[in-house]
């Protein structure tokens, strides 16, 4: 047996400790530090091709309880809409694409409705969340159907970002509560994770007397959530992990003057995933996982839509000199329970895919392709193809074009009476052209985008049945400025302006706008105290497709102070909408007012 | 079923319940221990990388990307067999004879022409010659490292005459400092911890002890990982290696655009 036995390590070691307590500690030398320097970020990498917003975990704390939607819409440089506050329906839209254009992950399971189309975010509490990465623009070569707009990767907590235990409680305007608290520990070659946590909400009234549905009441909310993720390390070459996630909700909503309308809902996920490393040139990962999306709505006529997506897939990354290549296959079968009678009740699509991505002295070289096959709508076939080029140590030039669908969804294929099983998926083409900037602890980013989307579903009148006639362009600039500055000072902005139009009647997309941007700054005072700023605005949108329901522009200010009184506790608090800015995001819905909440958080040592 | 509740169905409302009470008990034990002064006892520690010098090359990479893995590889005693395991595989049987030879070979003024590496991260010097003081600080270079090894010259120089007074541990060349991790750059998060390392009578160490915390977690875990793996030349009563103590401090700073290491000589506490 070659290790120490441990007993023999213990009791050496409670020699040293009765050994200190027996001699005097000699106080020859003050200690002096050792110290660990880092750069500042933002850090401009040297291998991006397509740049990937990213939300950091002080951000999402520095956030309180608020959806993440309007996380995404203050942090991830992407437009919202939501029918009210916390716990509300509500859709993103990433360069102008609508809803159903956006690929949703957590922790690399695809999350969403396979009926709607679209990912319940407003479901899913900050709290499990750690981190988000939003990767804008065509995307189906790396990540399948609906990529059309972007990707929204979100990570729940984990060891390597956010050891501790913490626990934290949250009081605020509304009836607001919330109690929150998270476990995670890194025992030798096996990290846990736990989160969980609950809130509760009396709201407020969602709609306005306008609304068709109006019911004075307050819309109130609540939601109990849980993640628990495991990580083994086996050996040096192999890892094992599983996790398991679940938010379930219930939000109230208007149905009308007498009826006390709500909706249950439930994202849940469940994975496996096995990495290794079969030699230092080849990294293979095979996940198998399943998520729910389980909607129940409560009301005159109640609805039950309950999507279950399995997915299995297998990415293999290998090294070959300075160059990578990625190779992969996945298998997704999306499945519907519901209480409407959908014509085909399940769906599989399997895929494989490809890329390169390689460097030619200061250029860099990305290609990804990616088949997608499916019986209903045949084979697919999407690509990318990106380039990046380090100009100089501080400017960098980067361009991509790429390919990209959106499977019709179960409502537009198989609802009853109303579905057309022969629809085809909708295609978008996208170019876009970028520079990134750094001029010593800033990061500039510059990017054009011109995203042309085809064959869009549509429901013309006099029928009203879907069709893929519809075209749509949105071009535009993004201007993104990160920095960090000598007081310490911390500024993300971003400002979008952009032309987000049908090419059939030149009106401009619902709900999208011309311009819409957010900036955020962050000031340390002393060593224990953060406060800062949030702005978040929009210009003109319509609410329909004929730009005659016209919602004006708004700016939105938020503003929020962090204070450390002990090592192990501190206070949060934020004033969201502190000018009581009344505004719309979607016609006779009222997002909030001016609210504050307080947050108590305990973090003990590790 | 009352539909102003949540449905949820026993078998998920018992997990629940369950995972609430596991955190409560989770919570609740954790701060019981951490009210306990005691300092935490580890499982021993086995460092498993190889004893054999790395080159000034391998921390020149190190000073240039902190935020890598760190390898931890530890350089050499030298007089000591290169192939000596780190941290006591075989060296518990032995473990007296070996640490005396290790004394013995430290004493030994021709041990001294192997210089250690140069910038590494201890002004680990060998006693009773300051020409391997002033080595050591022209390799490793700047202002501070000078009076690091100047200041532990005197020391030793003053060990190797009277060479049955105490020493305190001193960290050897080739610990690695941890590298920043990424979460808290991008956070723009900084801090100072201060740790207890328990030593044992090999140069193991078999505790680290936060006594001071930075704030942020994630800084108190890389300090503690690394400091886990750190090797030292064992206090000595005179005599013979003897389990010891040390206070030290890492201190992560964002300040600069480029990273460098500065060195150090850490408290000493027995």
């Amino acid at each position: 047996m070659n290790r120490p036995s441990p007993l023999f390590l213990a009791a050496l070691c409670a020699l040293a400790t009765s050994a200190q307590a027996q001699t005097t500690t000699t106080d020859a030398d003050t200690p002096r530090d050792y110290v660990v320097t880092g750069a500042r970020q933002p850090q401009a990498r040297a291998d991006v091709v397509r740049p990937v917003t990213v939300i950091t975990a002080q951000d999402i704390r520095l956030s309180g309880q608020r959806s993440l939607l309007e996380v995404l819409q203050t942090y991830g440089g992407v437009e919202m809409a939501a029918n009210g506050g916390l716990g509300q329906t509500g859709s993103l839209f990433i360069r102008g694409a609508s809803s159903e254009h956006t690929v949703v992950l957590i922790d690399g399971v695809r999350i969403g409705s396979a009926t709607l189309g679209t990912a319940s975010l407003d479901a899913l509490p900050l709290d499990l969340i750690e981190r988000v990465e939003v990767l804008q623009g065509p995307s189906s070569s790396l990540y399948g159907s609906d990529a059309i707009g972007g990707v929204v990767q979100i990570f729940t907590k984990s060891a390597e970002r956010s050891p501790g235990v913490s626990l934290a409680l949250t009081g605020g305007s509304n009836g607001l509560s919330a109690l929150t608290g998270s476990f995670i520990k890194r025992y030798g070659s096996t990290d846990v994770a736990l989160s969980l946590g609950t809130l509760h909400t009396n709201g407020y009234d969602v709609t306005t007397p306008d609304h068709y549905a109006h019911n004075p009441d307050r819309d109130g909310y609540r939601t109990r959530q849980g993640s628990l993720r495991l990580t083994h390390k086996v050996n040096d070459a192999h890892e094992l992990s599983a996790q398991l996630m679940q938010a379930h909700g219930r939000s109230e909503y208007d149905d009308g003057a007498t009826v006390d309308a709500l909706i249950r809902q439930t994202v849940q996920t469940a994975s496996t995933q096995w990495r290794a490393r079969w030699s230092p040139v080849w990294l293979s990962e095979l996940r198998l996982a399943r998520s729910w999306d389980k909607s129940e709505s409560v009301s005159t006529f109640s609805g039950v839509f309950n999507t279950t997506q399995d997915q299995l897939s297998w990415q293999n990354t290998l090294s070959l000199g300075g160059n990578t290549v990625i190779l992969g296959a996945e298998s997704l079968r999306q499945a519907v329970d519901s209480d409407t009678n959908y014509d085909v009740k399940s769906r599989r699509i399997n895929s494989v895919f490809g890329g390169w991505r390689g460097k030619l002295g200061d250029h860099a070289l990305q290609a990804d392709l990616r088949h997608d096959g499916n019986s209903q709508f045949g084979d697919h076939i999407t690509g990318q193809l990106g380039w990046g080029w380090q100009l100089l140590p501080d400017l960098r030039l980067r361009a991509a074009y790429g390919t990209a669908f959106h499977a019709p969804t179960f409502n537009v294929l198989y609802y009853p009476f109303f579905g057309v099983p022969t629809l085809t998926p909708e295609r978008s083409r996208s170019t876009e052209v970028g520079a990134d900037w750094q001029l010593g602890n800033t990061l500039l980013g510059l990017t054009w985008f011109d995203n042309r989307i085809s064959d869009l579903i549509i429901y013309p009148p006099p029928t009203y049945v879907p069709t893929n006639v519809a075209r749509a362009r949105i071009r535009g600039v993004t201007a993104t400025v990160s920095s960090t500055l000598a007081s310490g000072t911390r500024l993300k902005a971003s400002v979008t302006a952009q032309n987000p139009e049908s090419r059939d009647t030149g009106y401009q997309l619902q709900r999208r706008s011309r311009v819409y941007g957010s900036a955020s700054v962050i000031q340390p005072l002393g060593d224990s105290t953060r406060v800062g700023v949030e702005l978040t605005g929009a210009g003109t949108r319509y609410d329909n497709a004929t730009e005659s329901v016209r919602m004006g522009g708004y700016t939105v200010v938020s503003l929020f102070a962090a204070h450390s009184f002990s090592p192990s506790w501190a206070l949060e608090g934020r004033i969201n909408n502190a000018t009581d800015k009344r505004y719309e995001l979607v016609q006779n819905y009222v997002p909030p007012r001016a609210n504050a909440q307080l947050t108590l958080r305990w973090t003990p040592g590790l | 079923m009352n539909p102003l509740l949540p449905s949820i169905d026993p078998s998920r409302r018992a997990c629940m319940a369950v995972g609430l009470s596991l955190l409560a008990h989770a919570v609740l034990l954790g701060g019981w221990w951490a009210a306990a002064s005691s300092p935490k006892r580890l499982a021993p520690v086995v460092i498993e990388l190889a004893a054999q010098a790395r080159a000034p090359m391998q921390v020149q990479w190190l000073a240039a990307a902190p935020s890598r893995p760190v390898d931890r590889s530890a350089a050499a005693v030298p007089g000591s067999s290169p192939a000596k395991p780190v941290g006591g595989s075989r060296a518990m049987a032995d473990g007296h004879r070996r640490v005396a030879a290790q004394m013995a070979a430290a004493t030994n003024p021709r041990a001294a022409s192997v210089a250690p590496p140069a910038a590494e991260v201890s002004a680990a010097v060998m006693p009773g010659h300051a020409a391997v003081a002033g080595t050591v600080a022209g390799a490793a270079g700047g202002p501070g490292d000078a009076r690091a090894a100047a200041s532990a010259a005197p020391t030793s120089s003053m060990s190797a005459a009277e060479p049955a007074r105490a020493v305190g541990p001193q960290p050897l060349p080739g610990n690695a400092l941890p590298g920043y991790p990424l979460a808290a750059r991008e956070d723009g998060l900084e801090g100072r911890v201060l740790l207890r390392v328990q030593i044992d009578p090999v140069g193991a160490v078999c505790d680290v002890a936060i006594l001071q915390r930075s704030g942020v977690n994630l800084l108190d875990q890389a300090a503690r990982d690394a400091v886990r793996a750190w090797r030292f030349r064992p206090a000595s009563d005179g005599r013979e290696a003897v389990a010891s103590s040390l206070q030290l401090a890492i201190r992560f700073s964002l300040r600069e655009p480029a990273p460098r290491m500065e060195l150090a000589l850490a408290g000493i506490a027995r």
